[in-house]
């Protein structure tokens, strides 16, 4: 018997064969014939390939290179404090100052001087958006700019919301109402509209602990009227605001929202306090929960987001080092710390930003790393 | 000639079908292995027959492909050793064996062992060059010498470090 030829393997069976290797490696199959070009370039197989249990567990990782004076970005093949493999550089072509996502393996990166781009690192693409071209009156300069990551789930396009705060030079006072624009990665472009009823000056919203995008709907955490809290809610497919209450026992703290398995999730801290818990309340069916409340710690600064199932990213303070980053499990145990940080990249005690990416999470935190040696 | 797997004597007490490969040897099988394949499954259901004839499927292949059904069939194993038996049978097997063993395993419609096998394939494939995927799977390349080389250039980096392996 002959080998099975070309015409004898069927799509399918080629299908389950290059969903198991890995993006540098299919990018270089696109060379093999036209077939299999389309095939790996469809979008079916891209969303089929993240999707694949092997393909997920991946960490984009910013820090600082004192050698070239500039941050680097790199993608990591395996958890940030152990197993450490040469790192995947990443050439970003803007100076990021801000990451959100992923969703789908997309970050929508905002630059330094305000442009915005879609990043997708496992493929190196980089997409600038256009720019935001609201007409604005002269006498108008934005002093915040507040910004949602999503999908329409209708389309499975990306979309960026951005809220647009303004200050009036003429009166000396803050504007009302501010200007939401919302781009559509379907139609690259941008839409603007005015939100007088929750989006305004009067209401603060805070950036969350990570993109708090689920299931078609970015969350911000709110305070207006100086002490009343709600969450503002963004329909990515209506394009609709609404404002969602919180329990009073929330109101009372202070609390940053983040993303809990498949929830939204508040975790709050009472800083006064000698001795601090972090309590973990998530959101389902619209009914708030306690799930978990870690501690007591007496050095920790601030809850900075939760990592994989039930452990905790804290921020410590420690005389000795000035500032650890570490892991914590809902036991409180300390599991891991930046102390075990790879030695082959960073080879002196240097200051460094980590961002680190993970399923839906992102982290920001400044982080020292000590050489043991 | 009817050959029967090594749990033979075990299961014949138990309903039996006899398969038939491409090359005409005759393989008798347990029931409860032979409807792990969704194939085999609907055939059973549908006539009474016990003898199968599979016109696409050579020996040594189907041989291979009814000793993980029986392995998986057999309730004494734990999922542990299931899972060991199938990385040991996938091992050290050639990609020309491992051709024909994703191919059966399509007909067939077994799809754990498809999974394997595709893994292990990927596996293998992952450091070889293109010429070499065009050669194993025996495609012509249907591009101008220049549309090949704008493709490498729109994503160079990933052609840049690697040794690719051509045997």
């Amino acid at each position: 018997m002959e080998s099975p030829k070309n015409g004898d393997m069927p799509e399918d069976v080629i299908l389950e064969i290059l969903l198991r290797l890995p993006v540098k490696t299919l990018l270089q199959f696109k060379c093999v014939c036209k077939q299999w070009y389309s095939l790996i370039g469809s979008s079916s197989f891209v969303n089929q390939h993240f999707r694949h249990l092997s393909n997920q567990e991946r960490l984009l990782i910013r820090h600082y290179r004192p050698d070239k004076e500039r941050y680097a970005f790199a993608l990591y093949v395996d958890e940030i404090f152990s197993g450490y493999e040469e790192p995947d550089h990443l050439q970003m072509p803007v100076t990021v100052a801000a990451l959100m996502g992923p969703l789908n393996g997309v970050f929508c990166v905002v630059s330094l001087s305000g442009q915005m781009a879609l990043l997708n690192p496992a493929m190196r693409q980089f997409k600038p958006l256009p720019l935001i071209h609201a007409n604005v009156q002269p006498y108008l300069s934005s002093y915040d700019n507040l910004l949602g990551f999503g999908l329409d789930p209708l389309s499975g396009d990306y979309k960026l919301v951005s809220i647009q705060y303004f200050w009036n030079e003429e009166m000396d006072a803050p504007h009302y109402p501010s200007i939401v624009s919302v781009y559509n990665s379907g139609s690259d472009s941008w839409r603007h509209f005015e939100d007088a009823d929750l989006v305004n000056s009067s209401r603060c919203a805070y950036r969350s602990l990570c993109n708090t995008y689920l299931n078609g709907v970015y969350y911000w955490l709110t305070e207006f009227n100086d002490t009343d809290v709600a969450i503002l809610a963004f329909d990515m497919s209506s394009e609709k605001f609404r404002e969602i209450q919180v329990p009073d026992c929330i109101k009372s703290k202070e609390g940053d929202l983040t993303l809990y398995r498949d929830s939204i999730a508040l975790l709050s801290c009472d800083l006064d306090k000698i001795e601090k818990r972090v309590d973990v309340w998530v959101m389902e069916k619209g009914c708030w929960n306690k799930i978990s409340t870690i501690g007591p710690f007496e050095d920790i600064r601030w809850p900075l987001g939760l990592w994989k199932d039930n452990e905790f990213f804290l921020d410590f303070h420690i005389p000795s080092a000035d500032a650890v980053v570490g892991f914590v499990d809902h036991l409180a145990r300390l599991l891991q710390y930046n102390g075990r940080c790879p030695r082959r990249s960073w080879d002196e005690i240097l200051r460094a930003t980590v961002e680190i990416c993970h399923s839906n999470m992102q982290l920001t935190f400044d982080l020292i790393l000590i050489e043991a040696e | 000639m009817v050959t029967t797997d090594e749990k033979g004597p075990l299961t014949a007490k138990k309903k039996s079908v006899i398969i038939r490969s491409c090359d005409g040897d005759e393989f008798l099988v347990s029931e409860s292995a032979a409807v792990l394949s969704t194939s085999l499954k609907k055939i059973l259901e549908e006539k009474e027959d016990r003898l199968i004839h599979l016109s696409d499927i050579d020996n040594k292949t189907l041989a291979m492909v009814i000793a993980y059904l029986s392995t998986h069939a057999d309730d004494g194993l734990s999922d542990d050793l299931k899972r060991s038996f199938d990385q040991e049978f996938v091992s050290g097997k050639e990609f020309d064996v491992l051709k024909y063993l994703v191919l059966a395993t399509d007909t067939l419609q077994v799809t754990c062992l498809c999974y394997t096998v595709a893994k292990k394939m990927a596996d293998i494939m992952k450091n070889k060059l293109v010429e070499w995927v065009r050669r194993e799977f025996d495609i012509q390349n249907d591009y101008t010498p220049e549309a090949e080389a704008e493709i490498r250039r729109l994503d160079a980096w990933a052609w840049d470090d690697r040794q690719l392996e051509d045997d």
